[in-house]
């Protein structure tokens, strides 16, 4: 075989080879950054977060009933679910998780809007203001029902370009990975022409290399 | 005069930064005990950081978690941390290494945590210094508001 021709096949197998065990690498290390970075991770803390602090807000409100109820004896119990109200707050406002949903105008408005009620609250406990406490806890959980939903809205637009993206990448390795096939296929069959090349059949039937 | 009382209970109220930790030592026996004693027996570097929650650098002070929980016996055991809003997690043996040093903080720049501000006691990781630590496990075991250690059975 022609020692140009074998240098050509040679060079498309391991090239061919090489390409597939990059895009090999590569599309593991994607799957293995999604499983673990922050980035995926806090798309799943979103939402349960959320949840949560429509929790928090429902105990407020319980307390609030009891203390309404049954007078000062229960205040700890309340002003420790006002304190929790307040840092779930704290937490969905300034948290860095939070960062891309303040950029909304409806969540930034809705958090102003929280903490107005927060501290509105807080003044009505202080002046055993009670219908009016309970008005306002009412428009409190109404915010925080609605915080709950741009959460989950956030949470599954994120999921949904997430998967785009990750199905973008996995084409582009199917285009690679084919590539790589296509060159060492290439690779593989001018050698085995090359070789072929080399016989000549003589008239009496034996093969000969050239 | 029922306002007063009123006011006078709100004001404690607002003024406890609930500074009692209860921690169930390795032999189930309870002890309820205040975190500044806790801090000068167990006294920990400070750690300079941001963190997902607070995201501007401060400085936490604290207890040293590892010294803490191997003086309750609760180094080579599973243990539950329960916060005061009920949420809680168990750290495995060996988890708290991982971590690199936690501290449980009580202050941040000087100040006492508050309630409102995740304290009185908070799992601080050094997340500056460690970037790689910033995975959902980790930001799991950062409980804030810390009430009560215990043994998990």
């Amino acid at each position: 075989m022609n020692k140009a021709l074998a240098g050509i096949s040679a060079m498309l197998m391991v090239f061919g080879m090489g390409l597939a065990l990059w895009t090999h690498h590569e599309m593991q290390s994607r799957l293995a950054q999604e499983s673990t970075t922050m980035l995926s991770a806090n798309k799943a803390e979103l939402y349960p977060a959320a949840m949560k602090s429509e929790l928090e807000v429902a105990r407020l409100s319980s307390n609030l009933g009891i203390v309404k109820a049954q007078g000062a004896e229960h205040l700890d119990e309340l002003m420790l679910a006002l304190d929790v109200a307040f840092s779930r707050h704290f937490l969905h406002s300034r948290g860095a998780l939070y960062r891309p949903l303040m950029q909304q105008r409806e969540y930034s408005t809705l958090m102003y809007q929280i903490g107005r009620h927060l501290e509105l609250l807080e003044n009505q406990i202080q002046r055993q203001d009670w219908s009016q406490a309970w008005v306002t806890q009412g428009d409190l959980s109404i915010a925080m029902n609605e915080v709950t939903r741009l959460s989950l809205a956030e949470q599954q637009a994120r999921q949904t370009a997430n998967s785009r993206e990750l199905e973008r990448f996995r084409k582009q390795c199917q285009t690679l990975n084919i590539m790589a096939w296509l060159l060492m296929i290439s690779g593989a069959v001018i050698a085995v022409v090359g070789q072929v090349s080399r016989i000549r059949v003589s008239r009496g039937r034996e093969y000969d290399l050239v | 005069m029922i306002r007063w009382i009123f006011a006078l209970v709100m004001g404690i109220s607002l003024s406890a930064t609930a500074a009692d930790l209860s921690i169930v030592d390795g032999q189930g026996e309870r002890h309820i005990v205040k975190t500044q004693w806790l801090m000068e027996q167990f006294p920990a570097e400070p750690i300079i950081t941001k963190n997902p929650w607070a995201p501007e650098v401060h400085t936490y002070e604290g207890i040293d978690m590892a010294a803490l929980l191997a003086h309750y016996g609760l180094d080579q055991a599973p243990v539950r941390l329960i916060a005061l809003d009920n949420y809680s997690v168990i750290m495995q043996p060996g988890e708290l290494d991982a971590l690199r040093s936690p501290i449980l903080a009580l202050q941040k720049d000087g100040k006492p945590l508050t309630r409102r501000d995740f304290g009185p006691s908070w799992l601080i990781v050094d997340f500056d210094r460690f970037p790689e630590l910033d995975v959902e496990r980790t930001r799991n075991l950062s409980i804030w508001q810390l009430a009560e250690i215990a043994p998990e059975s």
